[in-house]
């Protein structure tokens, strides 16, 4: 009986270790599993940005320009082919001119879509792009003629008037002979002025030059940011006519 | 004079030729590392699929109770911390019972987040949680208290109606002897829940589930079972009287 009693407990004994064995085993199992999944994460992101990246010869092409404040050089893969099909959001189809960044989110400032460039993606925020053709963009400034008007442009602060410059860019205007709108194509050599306005993060102008299409679609661009206007908030609605019940 | 400009002509010829082999060899060398990022993501997404996977060991323990029809059993990731790490939209974190998938977005049933399970995610979706404690999920039928509220709600077609619905359930509210929320904080014994997730313009659905498994990663295993399904409810068109402001 004793006997009997012993052998049973090692049974027990053993059936926990086991358990505790199996258990172990599915938690190394599952850290092991995150730590490739963390790794590839790494690994897939650090080849994105190799892809995202103007090659040598592009950055060496524009060596002296870069080398002034407020510029780069950057590249926007077309939408349509990339987004979901890269790790990072949006695509490589997204730049956002301060983060200095293709990642999609709340700083985006352009978009490459069906051979198209636009601006104003979330809310109530909008810009204006216009095209300044076959220029140096060396030679760009506030004053250049079709930048005047994006310098001196006022942002809105009430919602409303935001979303009456987003109809007013969808549609497209003319201001001195220059086309204004939220999108417009994309041009190799061409010269492109921005003003990208979003809320409670940046409004800046821009201007960018399209230097060259590879043959996976993307554009490789050169740009100067020329002002930073200061972060534009919205105001919250007023509605005059509404009284608060303590009112009535 | 002849000679100098064949001499020209050459060195052209050489720049062009070696200008298109650098462009043929960038574009080529673009074209490996894509595919090579794709490799790498489809290796990704495979992982994430085992990473998703509830184990053998859960699989073997229910596969009585997953022989039966509608019933399955599902890994739930804590939302905060997978969000960023897999590439699955939501994280791992939701579920639908309906189309059988995690990827959020398209009327997903039922969300892990904060060591809480929450249902109604979007527009005027809603729904109900109860918790029936430690009870086995062969035992969980129609017939089931906490089921009767449950099976017999109506679920409404007015969007008003149903943001009031979705208020209420925030708040949460007693029927027959039972709690019923939005939310639920996940206790720490195996307790199986109930749930009626309404999806407009998708699915309807009564289901119980249980928690097997709780991970040290915060990830949660849970076998379930669709009791019911209701008609896929719709939202009428707003109706705005004549002459209302």
């Amino acid at each position: 009986m004793p006997h009997s009693s012993f052998f049973r407990s090692l049974l027990v004994i053993s059936l926990i270790f086991d358990l505790s064995l199996g258990v172990c085993g599915q938690v190394q199992d599952r850290s092991d599993l995150r730590s490739k999944i963390e790794s590839l994460r790494a690994s897939i992101q650090a080849k994105e940005k190799i892809l995202l990246a103007p090659s040598a010869e592009d950055l060496s092409s524009f060596a002296e320009f870069l080398r002034q404040p407020g510029t780069g050089m950057a590249r926007l893969m077309p939408r349509e082919t990339y987004d979901g099909r890269l790790l990072l959001r949006g695509g490589g189809a997204y730049y956002s001119f301060t983060d200095q960044s293709n990642e999609y989110g709340s700083g985006s400032d352009i978009e490459l879509q069906q051979n198209q460039f636009s601006v104003g993606f979330a809310g109530a925020d909008f810009g204006f792009v216009t095209s300044l053709g076959n220029v140096e963009i060396e030679g760009i400034s506030e004053e250049s003629a079709g930048v005047r008007f994006l310098a001196g442009f006022s942002t809105p602060s009430a919602e409303s008037d935001a979303r009456e410059q987003q109809r007013r860019a969808g549609s497209g205007f003319e201001v001195d002979g220059f086309t204004y709108r939220s999108n417009l194509s994309a041009t190799v050599s061409s010269t492109y002025a921005l003003r990208s306005i979003i809320y409670s993060v940046s409004d800046v102008l821009v201007v960018f030059k399209v230097t060259r299409q590879d043959t996976d679609g993307s554009l490789v661009f050169a740009w100067k940011i020329l002002k930073k206007f200061p972060v534009p908030e919205l105001a919250p609605a007023v509605y005059p006519n509404l009284k608060l019940r303590g009112q009535l | 004079m002849s000679r100098s400009r064949a001499s020209l002509l050459i060195i052209a010829f050489f720049f062009i030729a070696l200008l298109s082999t650098t462009a043929r060899a960038q574009s080529s060398d673009r074209a490996a590392l894509e595919d090579e990022i794709r490799g790498l993501i489809d290796e990704l997404k495979a992982a994430e699929q085992l990473f998703l996977a509830p184990s053998a060991m859960d699989r073997q323990k229910y596969a009585v109770f997953l022989s039966q029809p509608d019933t399955g059993i599902i890994r739930l990731l804590p939302r905060e911390v997978f969000q960023d790490l897999v590439t699955i939209e939501g994280g791992g974190a939701y579920y639908s019972f309906a189309r059988l998938t995690h990827e959020y977005g398209l009327g997903s049933d039922l969300e892990l987040q904060q060591n809480q399970f929450s249902v109604g995610f979007a527009g005027a979706d809603f729904g109900f949680l109860t918790r029936l404690g430690k009870v086995a999920i062969e035992d969980v039928t129609l017939d089931h208290p906490g089921a009767r509220f449950l099976s017999t709600f109506n679920a409404p077609t007015v969007e008003a109606a149903a943001r009031d619905q979705y208020r209420q359930a925030a708040a949460g509210f007693d029927a027959n002897g039972f709690t019923y929320k939005s939310r639920l904080p996940l206790k720490k014994k195996k307790n199986s829940y109930l749930l009626r997730s309404v999806v407009y313009g998708v699915s309807d659905l009564l289901v119980a589930f249980r928690v097997v498994t709780r991970d040290e990663d915060g990830s949660v295993v849970i076998v379930w079972k669709i009791l019911k399904s209701f008609p896929v409810p719709q939202l009428a068109a707003a109706h705005i009287a004549p002459g209302a402001h």
